[in-house]
């Protein structure tokens, strides 16, 4: 009896606070995109007077090397490349990474670019996996092609980094394409402020948009509803997400991201046995920076933008997130004396605790109060009017911040999308409550369960080849 | 009372629900205004565009003066007081001027006329005193490309500005328009100030339109060795001999970076008569003044110089050996010089130049030149 009743006591409280914490997030959302908000009208008026372009022919923009790493990525690696050749930058040079593909990458790459090997002295700053050759071909001035043993992304951007020979690197997704100004806008940052370590461009949804020979042309809506809801969810979490944390900003995205190269040596390089690289590197450069009591800046651009294929099945995006989630336990559990250590300001008191306490514990209350919740509204705990003032405030409360990372792409890229798709896209931040969310928070309870098991490896997610949505789309 | 209490408890949680029901219908509004406006306005911008530079082309390739009036009042008509048009009007009439070499002088009067009635000094120079900060930014650097010289007082006084973004267009700008007090000043200040990059003092100083020899001595008289090596550096590929005396004087400074740019400087001047400073260089203890000096050795190129370059291939930094070996394989047709390092006691040297020597024939495919 008394079992009982204690069980029912922590049925009642848990739905409480379930609900508070559910609310108190939202909340959190709303005021981290008034935040963003705030931001991009700042960038947006200091737009008038940026002038990165005309550094696009000076020889005093940094150097940067790009660093590509390959898993199986034969859809998609040779048109890359060869994007990446032209792009916008006074001097770079590219580095593809080969991390031991099963499939037909290596023989794409050396065929189409017919390389050759080249014997030279590397010097070895972070230790890395075997390097089978580092191929070369003068037709291609400015691109390297290194072939080594399988290690992970981590593993293969050490490598890159080790072959590197400019002061910054860009480290890039080899099914991602980079606009032709955005290695210029991030350039830019370095060059304007000198302590700037860091700078993240703005990722976004590929799927359905016309991109031809590597660039993107225009935006159409794709036709799967698992990829529009990801368009939805970009903007809500990346933009708004990212624009307001500002220098306490904790993840810059593998897919897109420029990074001071001796300060990421000094840091250690990137970790090899973890798959939330991305986020870890900046959490260890925050630490290491503010552990050596150095000036520095992490920042974020969503004027560079990068795009990316989004998993175009929900096999392929449960993969994703449970990826992105172990990635992100990964990392806290590393950094964990950074959490509440007013040592590390802003970081440690605010962003990691932040991470723990909603990105992190969000996934198990939210997956726990899925099956709780409805349960006592059986049981008759739970007041059904109570419960229905919740529910429809949680979905109001959901699409007001989902509609508001819509307001904060139209904000930050103007013409981007119509007035008749920027409203076809609101539908789907109504739609996404009522059954993509839930997916999403299952998809990250099962990244912390698995966590064990999938710390370490490459995520393979099909893809296609970028051209084919734009011959779809103009068929 | 409490029945009353949960009553009202829940009316109220009822308007608390209604008010964000509000919210969220404003929200889906300010969206529609926005996605709206925003469409508009890049149909605005473009057709703008578009426009004046129909308008433009017509103006200038209109076979008689009287055409060409006709054309050029139907341009200022569209343009008006609008001033996004004056904006986009500038912009292009400056991409006009430049493939000014190919237009016929009787169209360069019309040209004229152009700037006359468009007169974008007047409406920038408004924009710099009126305007917020970013506009004054944008103006500044405008001005100058007009080379509005009657607007460097103006544009000095922002200068003294907090923002960082505007004292550095402004100082942009007075670089563009020679002022040479301005670019020394605003140097002065990045002596202690150094989150600017070098890079950026590079653009500032590439970006003078004046006499360049004289600014470098004036910031030569009155700036510390961090903004001479910049200076020196950024006028190194000018060429400047009457500079020479200056980077001699540089060669026995203490800072290393002058030491290096100077050492740089007078190697791109490839002449015999600095080979001796080279061949000192070469013996500095800093390796990097070491590896700026083969390459000046390598681009004087005498029989001399191979001699210096030689012992260099004995250096102790493996930079600097290899740099001499790559340099001895360029310039040594004869080959006496490599076979002279490859039959020599140092085995490091050796390696340096048979390394050199295989990178060369692969980069021609099989062939040593």
């Amino acid at each position: 009896m008394n079992i009982l009743n204690i069980l029912r006591a922590f049925i009642r409280f848990f739905n409480y606070f379930c609900m508070a914490y559910t609310l108190l997030l939202s909340v959190i959302y709303l005021i981290q995109l008034l935040v963003a908000l705030k931001r991009v009208r700042g960038q947006e008026k200091r737009k008038i007077s940026e002038d990165y372009m005309r550094y696009a022919d000076s020889q005093n923009l940094l150097p940067i090397s790009l660093i590509v790493p390959a898993h199986n990525e034969q859809e998609n690696i040779v048109q890359n490349i060869k994007d990446l050749l032209n792009l916008d930058y006074p001097q770079f040079e590219v580095i593809v990474v080969n991390d031991g593909s099963t499939d037909d990458t290596h023989r794409r790459i050396m065929e189409a670019f017919e390389m050759y090997p080249i014997e030279g002295a590397v010097k070895v700053k972070i230790p890395t996996e075997e390097i089978h050759n580092i191929y070369y071909n003068t037709d291609y001035p400015n691109l390297y092609y290194i072939d080594k043993e399988g290690g992970g992304k981590s593993d293969a951007l050490n490598a890159g980094i080790n072959l590197s020979q400019y002061p910054l690197f860009a480290c890039l997704d080899a099914d991602s394409r980079i606009e032709r100004d955005a290695l210029l806008i991030l350039g830019n940052e370095f060059l304007k402020d000198t302590t700037t370590v860091v700078a993240g461009g703005f990722v976004r949804i590929a799927n359905g948009s016309v991109i031809e020979n590597g660039e993107w042309k225009r935006f159409e809506l794709p036709k799967r509803m698992v990829e529009r809801f990801q368009i939805v969810e970009y903007f809500r979490s990346f933009l708004a997400g990212r624009l307001s944390w500002g220098k306490a900003l904790l993840i810059v995205s593998g897919a897109f991201g420029v990074f001071n190269k001796q300060v990421v040596i000094d840091a250690g390089g990137y970790k090899t046995n973890t798959i939330g690289e991305d986020m870890e590197i900046v959490v260890r450069i925050h630490r290491f920076m503010r552990t050596h009591k150095r000036k520095y800046k992490v920042k974020f651009c969503p004027e560079a933008v990068c795009w990316t294929q989004g998993p175009m099945s929900l096999r392929d995006l449960q993969s994703q997130r449970r990826r992105w989630q172990i990635g992100l336990f990964d990392t806290l559990k590393s950094h964990l004396l950074m959490t509440f250590n007013p040592l590390f300001g802003s970081v440690g008191m605010l962003s990691i605790p932040y991470s723990w306490l909603f990105e992190f514990l969000g996934a198990v209350v939210e997956t726990l109060g899925y099956f709780i919740i409805p349960f006592s509204l059986l049981m008759g705990e739970l007041n059904l009017y109570f419960f229905l003032l919740y529910f429809f405030l949680a979905v109001i409360l959901g699409i007001m911040i989902s509609v508001g990372g819509i307001i904060l792409e139209q904000n930050t890229r103007k013409g981007c999308m119509s007035s008749q798709q920027a409203m076809k896209l609101s539908l789907y931040a109504i739609l996404e409550n009522f059954g993509y969310r839930q997916a999403i928070t299952l998809f990250r309870f099962g990244g912390i369960i698995r966590y064990r098991k999938h710390k370490s490896s490459w995520g393979n997610i099909k893809r296609k080849e970028f051209n084919v949505s734009a011959e779809r789309n103009t068929q | 009372m409490f029945k009353t209490a949960e009553f009202s408890y829940e009316i109220l949680a009822a308007i608390l629900l209604i008010g964000f029901l509000i919210l969220l219908c404003a929200e889906y509004i300010w969206l529609y205004i926005l996605s709206k406006k925003n469409e508009e306005t890049i149909l605005q911008k473009r057709e703008i565009n578009a426009h004046i530079h129909y308008a433009m082309e017509a103006f200038m390739y209109s076979p008689t003066q009287s055409s060409r009036e006709t054309e050029l009042e139907s341009l200022l008509q569209y343009i008006g007081d609008d001033p996004e048009k004056k904006d986009e009007a500038a912009v292009q009439f400056v991409q006009l001027m430049q493939r000014s070499e190919d237009i016929p002088p009787e169209k360069l009067e019309a040209l004229d006329r152009l700037y006359e009635q468009l007169d974008p000094i007047a409406f920038y120079a408004e924009r710099l005193e009126k305007g917020n900060r970013y506009e004054k930014s944008y103006a500044a650097r405008k001005l100058a490309d007009f080379m509005a010289t009657d607007q460097i007082e103006n544009i000095r006084s922002l200068l003294d500005d907090k923002n960082a973004d505007l004292v550095y267009n402004a100082a942009m700008a007075l670089s563009e328009l020679a002022d040479a007090d301005s670019v020394v000043t605003f140097a002065k200040k990045c002596e202690k100030n150094r989150n600017y990059s070098h890079r950026v003092l590079l653009e500032l100083f590439q970006a003078y339109s004046g006499d360049r020899a004289e600014l470098v001595r004036r910031l030569y008289e009155n700036c510390n060795d961090y903004i001479k090596a910049t200076a020196v550096k950024a006028y190194t590929p000018d060429c400047l001999e009457e500079l020479a005396p200056l980077y001699i004087e540089g060669l026995s400074s203490k800072d290393t970076n002058l030491k290096i740019a100077c050492v740089k400087a007078l190697a791109q001047f490839g002449k015999p008569e600095y080979e001796q400073k080279m061949a000192i260089a070469l013996n500095d203890k800093n390796w990097i003044i070491r590896l700026a000096a083969v390459s000046g050795l390598e681009k004087i190129g005498t029989e001399t110089a191979l001699e210096s370059l030689v012992s260099a291939t004995q250096d102790e930094e493996w930079w600097v050996r290899n740099a001499a070996a790559k340099a001895i394989v360029n310039i040594d047709f004869n080959l006496v010089y490599v076979e002279k390092v490859l039959s020599g006691y140092d085995k490091y040297a050796a390696d340096a130049v048979k390394n050199a020597l295989y990178k060369q024939i692969k980069m021609n495919g099989g062939a040593l030149r």
